[in-house]
């Protein structure tokens, strides 16, 4: 591939993006890169020249090559992968503004135009040191987080849940004997208390870990075969609220998948769609692998993808 | 401590006025420089009210609760080559130190001289040259140098007697830098009072809610989530922690 580095118009310098459809509502699309399999120089330097130059200079005051290379990756997956999302015309990755909302969330600032409707995507990210995630949605709040299995934590884990965490979590933690097993549980919760709270999108001031739990029913399970697509019998996730006990609704869909093998990732999407009672509806679920530009796998329904808890439709 | 201020004196090359000038300062005396009263302050005011913690004291805390909290790999410490300053110590002559050269804006913006001095004694004690270069434009010692220069010579007694210092022109300002060069842009991170969680020691939500809890435990008072929200960098502690007259 010959990669004239003068050239400024992206879509010459690049094989263009693969074009998505949009997520139709209640579906979710994840997309995740591995930082250490982009290792080309001249691919960084490509996603580098993707990024707004405000960007450019948060990326270059993080201190030393792997944070730096972290947050490029997450800037170029952002902007290239909302730029997949062309409605009625193609979206150059470079031209994307953002913005953050009133508590600091960010979201796409679109540009008004008359030709232009804009989709009314939500995206949401989370990263760590080997991989980096963006989740998708239409019309609903998402939010992710994801982390690495084999994670350790320099506290001991009841006593960061006694401090963190609702009661009804503190308990169901130490009644796991195991400590590997009560270590995964502990990130497990973690990342979907995490994925509610960036999903409400108001900062975790507005919604201490310690005001809600997060309950694992078993659901006595519609199951939806729908030309192939596996709907797994995973527990249904849902919220309790602290300062409203008792009251179990789930206005969220949660999934909590393993990927990959090595990271767990949470996936929270806010829905007023969903009546208070009705319960076992799967979040449809289309997860992908991607290098921008080189590479993308839909990896859903593979041993990549592995639902751990929530009524998930691959 | 006062083995350290004999081998300074002793290396002294230029008139000893200036230095004891630095250490006692009168305003204006040859006008060729002028000295605001704070620059000398060993510690920040010590009139410290009711039960609130010193800050420095403070400082030194957190850092060493983050610190073993990194646990930084030793064998992961880079290398450091060190090199010898050339100094004329001829009262109208300064010399930029290797430091100047690499670019002291970028130092500067990482949390600069302090960062790079602790760094630089932390990974290579002993031996090092410290030579002394000047900032153009500074028309004071800041008083966080001194007290930089206080708390190396405190925290690092065995090795400041290797020090040999080249104070130069009383014109130019001395401050202390190491020879020492640490490769800029390695991965390590530096606990440093400026360090930023996030962008300078990598650390993600789940590492600074544990950082959070640590030094709940070290300073033996609870931080609710809402203050915890706005800590992201170790000064935001420092500064948290130090006005918290609960903190131990």
């Amino acid at each position: 591939m010959n990669i004239r580095c003068c050239q400024r118009n992206f879509s010459s310098a690049l094989p263009p993006l693969v074009p998505i459809q949009l997520p139709s509502p209640r579906e979710t699309h994840f997309w995740y890169i591995l930082p250490d399999e982009v290792k080309s120089v001249a691919l960084l330097n490509r996603y580098s020249e993707l990024l707004s130059p405000c960007e450019r200079e948060n990326v270059n005051r993080m201190s030393g090559d792997q944070l730096k290379k972290r947050a490029l990756l997450a800037r170029a997956l952002v902007r290239t992968t909302i730029a997949r999302y062309q409605t009625n015309c193609e979206i150059n990755p470079r031209s994307l503004k953002f913005r953050k909302n009133i508590y600091g969330k960010p979201e796409v600032e679109w540009h008004k135009d008359d030709n232009f409707s804009p989709p009314p995507l939500h995206f949401n990210i989370s990263h760590t040191s080997s991989m980096i995630a963006c989740g998708v949605t239409i019309n609903a709040p998402i939010g992710i987080d994801v982390e690495e299995k084999q994670r350790k934590l320099k506290n001991d884990i009841i006593a960061f849940a006694q401090r963190y965490f609702s009661p009804y979590e503190v308990k169901l933690l130490t009644s796991i004997s195991d400590p590997e097993v009560r270590r995964q549980e502990f990130i497990k919760l973690w990342t979907l208390k995490e994925a509610y709270v960036k999903a409400l999108g108001k900062g975790f001031s507005a919604m201490p870990f310690k005001s809600f739990t997060i309950q694992f029913r078993t659901s006595t399970l519609r199951r939806f075969h729908l030309q192939g697509n596996s709907v797994s019998e995973a527990s249904e996730v849902i919220v309790e609220l602290s300062n409203d006990p008792g009251n179990l609704t789930n206005n969220c869909l949660f999934a909590l998948l393993e990927v990959a093998g090595s990271h767990y990732a949470a996936i929270c999407v806010e829905n007023d769609e969903i009546v208070r009672g009705e319960a076992d509806t799967p979040m449809k679920l289309t997860v992908r692998k991607t290098v921008p530009f080189v590479e993308d796998v839909c990896v859903s329904g593979t041993d990549a993808v592995l639902p751990l808890r929530g009524i998930i439709e691959q | 401590m006062a083995a350290v201020r004999q081998a300074l004196l002793k290396r002294l090359r230029v008139n000893a006025t200036s230095l004891s000038l630095l250490r006692n300062p009168k305003p204006s005396l040859n006008g060729l420089f002028a000295l605001t009263f704070n620059a000398v302050h060993r510690r920040f005011s010590d009139d410290v009210m009711g039960s609130f913690l010193d800050k420095s004291e403070v400082t030194d805390r957190v850092v060493s609760v983050v610190k073993n909290f990194q646990k930084v790999d030793p064998s992961k410490v880079p290398t450091i080559s060190l090199t010898y300053q050339n100094v004329v110590a001829d009262n109208s002559v300064y010399v930029k130190t290797p430091l100047m050269m690499l670019g002291y804006r970028n130092l500067m913006g990482r949390g600069g001289l302090q960062e790079w001095l602790v760094h630089a004694f932390e990974l290579n004690k002993g031996g090092i040259d410290v030579g002394v270069a000047d900032f153009l434009g500074k028309m004071r010692v800041e008083q966080q140098e001194c007290d930089l220069l206080d708390s190396i010579y405190d925290e690092y007694p065995k090795e400041s007697e290797d020090l040999h210092m080249h104070l130069l022109s009383p014109i130019l300002f001395p401050v202390a830098v190491f020879s020492a060069l640490p490769e800029l842009g390695s991965d390590e991170p530096l606990v440093t009072p400026n360090a930023h969680f996030q962008n300078d020691l990598g650390l993600d939500s789940l590492d600074t809610v544990e950082v959070v809890m640590a030094l709940e435990e070290e300073f033996g008072f609870e931080i609710p989530d809402n203050e915890a929200d706005k800590i992201s960098t170790i000064n935001h502690a420092v500064e948290f922690i130090a006005s918290h007259p609960q903190a131990k």
